[in-house]
């Protein structure tokens, strides 16, 4: 199944599947491995604590040791799509758009063109700050669901990718967040 | 800061509403009560003795004062004011609130008037901000004269571009109506068939939900349908009975919910007329209440129109002009019409696409892949497997009786839903053809995209298929299951119009 349309031939169109996708900063795979591991420590103790104390009368033992194994196996099923999927996240900047992949099992590939981006902001949160590390959020007039969002990237870069893009979209300094 | 014209209006003042508005308060709360306490009245009509009768005609007299004397407090602390450039509002009967709306902030100005209101001809007037909900003023009742100045002085003082400014004066501009171009009018014949191809299934669900609601109540107080029904049957024909049983419910709320969905239709549709004004729609309908909606074309981000099993045979379509609301997307806004004819379809397409539109009869339908029918038939086997086996381990076989022809019908509306959906691209529109029994079409103007998804699950990698999702600044189109390499270039070709288009999306 190809295209076909008379004006512009799709073997001439700039393609996104040809780009060089940029990988995400080592350091995020740690953020995303430590910020797991304090879930799944909570996570533990909870349900650790649940079979000590048994607080539920009537439920028997087995039900709490169920509980903690169906814990332990969602954590490692975690930590196998942290590792395995950070390999597949990366982006790619282009002169009209970014393009954002990720998804180990199921993926996913985002393109937002420049001339619709109506804000750009960056985030950061404590453990990221310690990597040096910022999340890039270009948000559209499509709403909440096609936002896109790109983390993992150095804190100096994503300014820079936000000024790129602000240059694009002509948006003025002063919608900074 | 005085107005020239009409200065016996003075807007800077602080002013109530019309006492009207006391009526109108007292009926939301009344509404808002009865809605709130239904269960318990209905059971309260049947289950109660003629003892209780005097104990509730006491409790509804009281509530109707209480309701009142509510309404009339919150009617006298209700006032309006202009301030520099802002609309001030004070509110609030136990929490005070005062709203402060800068006209800038203004999205839009609309009007409606229900039957009261045309009674004592005073309007309702709704303005909408772009901001958040809270930020929403409604002047239940004012006066028409007290209405259109404030409307004109919000209008004039604003100081927005001007695209901003021409939408509202489509919204407002009825009352001009020189220029107002009459596109449809929904006669008295047509209004009939819209009620009757109305879907019977949703009210038809309601009710059935409200009866199951309501049916544990009603048994509390003795009166069990079901089991009254069953000693007026002979007891030996068991089946025969449960089916009898089944066909009869089903046949009555089948007769209620048709009557039910043809008057609401009715209601919602009387006088359906819809105007080309300027570079917009201007859509009017209702019977007991009359709404107003406008829709300007820049906003219209993308058209559809369709058509149910019924409607299908009526030969009348549905329309949904799907708008962006504001810049900072959230509440989206749609107008919607029934019961046009093809013609009417057609020059609604042409105004809002122009020569564009010209580009859809020579479009290249191309199908999906059938994955989509197997994909959508194993999910519901899974829904369905369930009570199957239940039966059969019970070693009731009754629940069959339902279940495989629910399963037969499904699995038909899964192969017809893969038939239909389809798409197809032109120089300057994308359009998505769907349904299972009945027709849609959505279509698009390439500039209007926002964005674009592809997404890929470990069952469509197999087979080398990817859905996209192509987000606008209301509703995504989402063509499923095509070949990935299909999807990439799609993707490409969108991005490629967009970028190379100097068109604004709104």
């Amino acid at each position: 199944m190809t295209f076909e349309n008379d004006q512009v031939p799709i073997s001439e169109l700039p393609r996104v599947s040809e780009l060089i996708l940029q990988g995400l900063e080592k350091g995020y795979l740690s953020v995303m491995l430590l910020r797991l591991s304090i879930f799944s420590a909570a996570l533990l103790l909870a349900l650790v604590g649940l079979y000590i104390f048994q607080p539920i009368e009537g439920l028997p033992g087995f039900a709490y040791v169920a509980l903690l194994l169906l814990g332990i196996f969602y954590i490692v099923w975690r930590y196998i799509v942290i590792v395995k999927g950070f390999d597949n996240k990366a982006y790619a900047l282009r002169d009209k758009d970014i393009v954002y992949k990720t998804g180990w099992l199921w993926k996913s590939m985002t393109t937002t063109p420049f001339a619709r981006v109506q804000h750009i902001s960056i985030e950061q949160g404590p453990i990221e700050r310690k990597w040096n590390l910022a999340r890039l959020k270009l948000y559209t007039a499509g709403g909440s669901t096609s936002d896109l969002s790109i983390p993992g990237l150095e804190y100096n870069t994503a300014q820079d990718l936000k000024e790129f893009i602000a240059q694009k979209t002509r948006l003025s300094e002063s919608e900074e967040e | 800061m005085s107005q020239k014209k009409s200065s016996d209006i003075d807007l800077h003042a602080p002013q109530r509403q019309s006492y009207v508005a006391i009526l109108i308060i007292i009926y939301k709360l009344t509404q808002a009560t009865i809605r709130q306490s239904l269960p318990a009245i209905i059971v309260i009509l049947i289950g109660g003795s003629m003892k209780k009768v005097g104990v509730i005609a006491i409790f509804i007299v009281v509530l109707g004062v209480v309701l009142s004397i509510y309404s009339i407090i919150s009617f006298y602390k209700y006032y309006f004011y202009i301030k520099d450039d802002k609309l001030v509002v004070h509110k609030g009967v136990l929490k005070k609130t005062v709203l402060e709306i800068p006209f800038d902030r203004i999205q839009s100005i609309n009007n409606e008037q229900n039957l009261i209101h045309r009674i004592f001809s005073v309007i309702k007037l709704n303005v909408d901000t772009a901001g958040s909900a809270k930020e929403e003023v409604q002047l239940y009742a004012i006066k028409e004269d007290v209405a259109d100045h404030l409307r004109e002085y919000i209008l004039n003082n604003k100081k927005v571009s001007v695209e901003s400014k021409e939408i509202i004066e489509i919204e407002t501009s009825d009352k001009q109506s020189e220029e107002k171009e009459k596109i449809f009018r929904l006669s008295v014949l047509q209004l009939l068939k819209v009620g009757i191809t109305a879907n019977h299934l949703r009210s038809f669900g309601l009710i059935l939900f409200f009866f199951f609601s309501v049916s544990d109540d009603l048994e509390e107080i003795g009166l069990d349908i079901l089991s009254k029904a069953e000693e007026y049957l002979p007891v030996a024909q068991v089946i025969l009975q449960s089916v009898f049983m089944i066909f009869f419910l089903g046949v009555l709320f089948l007769g209620v919910s048709f009557i039910v969905s043809v008057v609401s239709t009715i209601l919602k549709y009387y006088g359906l007329t819809m105007y080309r004004i300027g570079d917009g729609f201007i859509i009017e309908s209702g019977l007991l209440n009359r709404k107003q909606h406008a829709a300007k074309d820049s906003k219209i981000q993308i058209l559809s129109w369709s058509q149910n099993l019924l409607e299908r045979v009526a030969g009348i379509y549905t329309v949904i002009m799907q708008q962006a609301s504001s810049v900072s997307a959230g509440n989206i806004k749609n107008a919607r019409a029934a019961g046009l004819s093809y013609n009417d379809v057609s020059s609604v397409s042409r105004y809002i696409f122009e020569e564009n539109y010209s580009e859809l009869a020579s479009i290249d339908w191309k199908p999906i892949n059938s994955y989509y029918a197997y994909k959508l038939i194993v999910r519901w086997t899974w829904i369905l497997v369930i009570p199957i086996l239940v039966s059969f381990l019970d070693n009731n076989y009754k629940p069959l009786l339902f279940v495989v022809p629910i399963y037969i019908i499904i699995i038909w509306s899964c192969i017809l839903r893969y038939r239909k959906k389809q798409y197809g691209l032109s120089d300057h529109l994308i359009a998505v053809r769907g349904g299972a029994f009945g027709h849609e079409l959505s279509l698009m103007e390439l500039h209007k995209v926002q964005n674009i998804k592809i997404t890929q699950t470990p069952f469509q990698r197999r087979r080398k298929l990817s859905s996209i999702s192509i987000h606008t600044a209301s509703t995504t189109l989402y063509i499923p299951e095509i070949y990935t390499e299909e999807s990439l270039a799609l993707k490409d070709y969108l991005l490629y119009k967009v970028e190379s288009s100097d068109k604004p999306w709104m």
